[in-house]
């Protein structure tokens, strides 16, 4: 009699599950597996005659793939520039990002508790305003009549070089890069750090470190997790974006993000899209996959 | 028909066997006790009987009818837990309510039954706090008085007491004995602690890995442990292994290898040769600078290697002529002198030929 | 010990971190300062004036897309929030391997390839583009975020107290409904918050889903920066600033721990 108490109750634990599990498991294989499979399936495609995807199956009922668009993108080098342009430029941000989010995110961990929820929320805050907003601001600043880009011309002059432009270049792209994503850096290496026991860096002291071999032989060490995180939070995202290169870059700064953007909605080469998509995902899950690599602990071998 | 049978249940969690095996019978109206350190089963077991888990095999008998499978919320079984796992977004009389409301009972007879538990655990007057206002003595009584309201058939007590300090859990032992007795609720009370077992158990199943060494009431099980574990789990007793030597009528001698020729009762089975341990509780030993002799009684001479002073009570560790060290109890309640010997002093400690316990496989 | 804390924080600290929050919210203040600017070009000031948001609320488009925003991301955050509960509720009871992969990959990923993959999907499906497809794109990346809010609240629960429930007589779906949810609830709040907020404005997917006629408040404020920069831009990102300020006063006096990393 108990064994079947023990099934019903097994049925009803499974039933459970797949109520509760079931409804976003399926909602997520609809709108983004299926989709990410459609894509992929669409590199191998034909491109339409008015642009799209051409049909599966030709008039005669054949199978109607090719591995051209891959071959496009090995031969055409423009392509590959252009993806390792974007590679570049993320590394740049994420490089800019810890440089300037590190000491912000120690200044906080470090100071009394009472602060440092408001001090960190005032990190999040630029952050809840809208994306685009955020870029368009460095459209103002370092547009050709903006004070910043008059002073830094008027000092050029002094030394005697061409005034430059500072919108529309790498360089605004970097910036914007950088801006919209330093939140993301700030946020893990706080977490970290915060966590870190001050007595540490007391005991090294008490042992004669210098304060940066405190910094550079403790503290860093022990962040290490959060700087991987934050960098990872960093790199991906710069990597695929389109939005910033496209509102603050010139014609030379195109990213991976934004050809892929021509490519769906202007050239409708969907195919080809598909290919640089799926480059891009392959650089982002290697990306990923680096950062789980490194996240995990590490035995230290010496002192 | 006893109230509880647990028949042949076993657990196991991977290759290592939590439970095995095990069959006990829980009287109607008793205080049974789960007595043994950590990772013996007994919170497994307990947890089993809650229907928080499933035994591999056995049975679970409730009145006679079998638990396993059937989901917490339709047996007759409520839990004290360990961290007393009080709602804390809900007041005192809300949780102690929630059984209530859970078995559909009307509104008015709530009231009335959450006011009366509130007495028995006496907490009148606390019903509109919440949990965090709450000490942890408070809280536990919370838990105890939130089981007890649906008046279940059997209560289970999971170390209910082992987050309270020294003092506070003293007091709450004699509030659980007379409230088991006040609502006659069979209790299933999990504990580590072996003074709480024998405080406040009519039986006490000792449990080591998954098995029951023995089941019984308190003064047995202290004063006649049936394995080496449990005499040496329960209080503190010297274990002198040696092998029968001769056996003479309602005596026999032992040979212990370290001390020498030592007289004891003789157990059933007893047959020269036989190879096993005499169990001593340390205040049935006589420590003296000098004792009378008595063939009643064995006596070694030795010295006082080390002492601990405990206020009431002071433990000998005295190191016979033999080699072996014997642990001797004595009370500090001579008038006027803190203890009564020194480190090093030389001593004659004696004891009753039947006040150890012979213990062989 | 007063010495030793500043001698952990020392003045080059101070600076630089001082450098970083003026980084951060200098553009920020300027948009805002020039979007009463009486000029139309955001170089010099020239004088006080609201007309750019009286011209704000004179376009027509400008207040259509914002009320498209504002009825996707109601829809968009109350089924993402309801799927999103039921996922991490999920992914922390059970041990699933594909959910938590199909939840957590679309955040990981960069924006533009969900917002690809879904353009394809619509089309080939023969859905119009518009804002039914938005808003369930929405729903798509929105849920992973709801899904991790609610997994880490739960797991910072205390397990017994849905035991307790049960053997207190309740069976699981009113141990849930009486003593988990009211305890994740911050947790499902703060989600919800999230969601809208992605959801309001969230630039790339909708770009890619939202096809030639519908539009939303960031594709009409990307389209406005494009074209024709006018300091509207400026009075309509100071407006959505505000707005997503009062959202975040609201939310912190609704559920004051909900926003903290506990």
């Amino acid at each position: 009699m108990s064994k079947a108490a023990i099934n019903d109750a097994d049925k009803r634990g499974r039933l459970a599950r797949w109520l509760i599990s079931g409804p976003p498991l399926f909602y997520l294989l609809l709108f983004f597996a299926i989709p990410s499979l459609i894509m992929v399936f669409a590199s191998v495609r034909y491109a339409g005659d008015y642009g799209g995807l051409a049909p599966v199956f030709d008039e005669a009922g054949k199978l109607n793939l090719t591995l051209e668009n891959f071959q496009r993108f090995t031969s055409d080098f423009i392509y590959t520039a252009i993806f390792l342009k974007s590679l570049m430029y993320a590394v740049i941000t994420t490089c800019c990002c810890l440089l300037m989010a590190y000491p912000l995110a120690l200044l906080i961990a470090r100071s009394p508790k009472k602060y440092r929820d408001l001090l960190i929320l005032l990190v999040i805050l630029p952050f809840w305003s809208n994306f685009l907003i955020r870029v368009y601001a460095w459209m103002i600043i370092l547009g050709p009549q903006s004070g910043l880009t008059q002073a830094v011309n008027y000092v050029l002059g002094l030394v005697g070089i061409e005034p430059v432009r500072l919108l529309f270049t790498a360089f605004s792209v970097i910036v914007g890069l950088v801006y919209v994503h330093l939140p993301f850096m700030v946020l893990p290496l706080y977490a970290n750090l915060e966590k870190h026991d001050p007595a540490l860096v007391d005991a090294a002291q008490d042992l004669g470190a210098s304060a940066w071999q405190r910094f550079w032989r403790i503290t860093f060490p022990l962040s290490l997790p959060g700087v991987y995180a934050g960098a990872a939070l960093v790199f991906i995202p710069a990597l695929g974006i389109f939005a910033v290169s496209d509102i603050l870059g010139g014609t030379g700064s195109d990213m991976i993000g934004n050809v892929i953007k021509q490519q769906f909605l202007e050239t409708r080469d969907w195919p080809f899209g598909s290919v640089l998509s799926i480059v891009l995902t392959v650089a982002a899950l290697i990306a990923a996959g680096i950062a789980v690599l490194v996240a995990r602990p590490r035995r230290e071998t010496h002192g | 028909m006893a109230l509880l049978e647990i028949r042949n249940v076993s657990r196991r969690f991977g290759d290592f066997a939590a439970v095995d095996n095990i069959s006990l019978s829980i009287e109607a109206g008793e205080f049974f006790t789960l007595l043994g350190p950590s990772g013996c089963g007994k919170t497994t077991l307990l947890r089993m009987i809650a229907g928080f888990d499933l035994p591999d095999s056995g049975q679970i008998l409730l009145d006679g009818v079998d638990l396993v499978g059937s989901p917490p919320e339709h047996r007759p079984v409520c839990t004290v837990f360990q961290n007393y796992a009080l709602f804390p977004h809900m007041t005192v009389s809300a949780n102690i309510a929630f059984p209530l409301k859970m078995a559909k009972v009307p509104a008015d007879q709530i009231r009335l039954r959450v006011e009366e538990a509130l007495e028995d655990v006496r907490l009148t007057g606390f019903a509109a706090r919440f949990p965090h206002e709450l000490s942890g003595g408070q809280r536990q009584r919370v838990a105890v008085a939130r089981a007890l309201v649906s008046r279940p058939k059997l209560l289970l007590l999971d170390e209910p007491l082992s987050a309270l300090d020294a003092k506070l859990r003293e007091q709450m032992q004699i509030e659980l004995i007379n409230l088991q007795k006040e609502v006659d609720i069979t209790f299933v009370y999990v504990t580590h602690d072996q003074g709480e077992a024998l405080a406040l158990s009519h039986r006490i199943a000792v449990m080591n890995r998954g098995n029951v060494e023995q089941l019984d009431e308190p003064s047995r099980i202290y004063s006649y442990p049936r394995t080496r574990f449990v005499a040496d789990f329960i209080g503190t007793c010297n274990l002198l292994d040696g092998a029968i030597a001769s056996v003479d009528g309602a005596a026999m001698q032992l040979d212990v290898p370290g001390l020498g020729l030592v007289k004891s009762a003789v157990p059933p089975n007893a047959a020269v040769g036989l190879k096993g341990t005499l169990a001593l509780r340390p205040e049935k030993i006589h420590i003296s600078a000098e004792i009378g002799t008595d063939t009643a009684e064995n006596h070694f001479k030795g010295f006082v290697k080390e002492l601990l002073y405990l206020g009431d009570v002071t433990v000998y560790i005295v190191q016979t002529e033999g080699g072996t060290t014997i642990e001797a109890l004595l009370a500090n309640s001579a008038a006027g002198r803190a203890k009564f010997f020194e480190v090093g002093d030389m001593v004659d400690i004696a004891w009753q030929f039947d006040a150890g316990h012979f213990l062989y496989e | 010990m007063a010495n030793l804390n500043r001698m952990r924080r020392p003045l080059g600290l101070w600076l630089v971190a001082l450098f970083v929050y003026a980084f951060l919210y200098v553009p920020l203040i300027i948009v805002v300062v020039y979007s009463f600017n009486d000029s139309q070009l955001n170089a010099e000031w020239v004088g006080f004036t609201l007309d750019w948001y009286r011209k704000l609320f004179h376009n027509e488009e400008m207040l259509r897309a914002a009320g498209n925003s504002l009825m996707i991301a109601l829809v968009a955050s109350a089924a993402s929030t309801l799927l999103g509960t039921m996922a991490g509720f999920a992914m922390h009871r059970y041990k699933l391997k594909l959910l938590p992969l199909l939840v957590l990959t679309p955040i990981a990923i960069p924006e533009i390839l969900v917002g690809v993959s879904l353009l394809i999907f619509f089309v080939m499906l023969n859905i119009t583009l518009g804002l039914l497809s938005i808003t369930l794109a929405h729903i798509a990346f929105c849920i992973g975020f709801v899904a991790i809010v609610v997994r880490s609240r739960l797991s910072g629960m205390d397990e017994s107290l849905t035991e307790a429930a049960r053997d207190c007589g309740a069976t699981p779906m009113q141990a849930f409904r009486l003593v988990t949810l009211p305890l994740i609830m911050p947790g499902v709040v703060a989600g919800a918050l999230m969601a809208f907020t992605l959801s309001i404005d969230d630039f790339v997917i909708t770009f890619f889903t939202a096809g030639a006629n519908a539009s939303t408040l960031p594709l009409q404020i990307y389209s406005m920066i494009k074209i024709a920069v006018t300091p509207e831009v400026n009075a309509v990102s100071t407006l959505l600033m505000g707005l997503t300020l009062l959202l975040i006063i609201i939310a912190s006096k609704l559920a004051p721990n909900a926003l903290r990393s506990s």
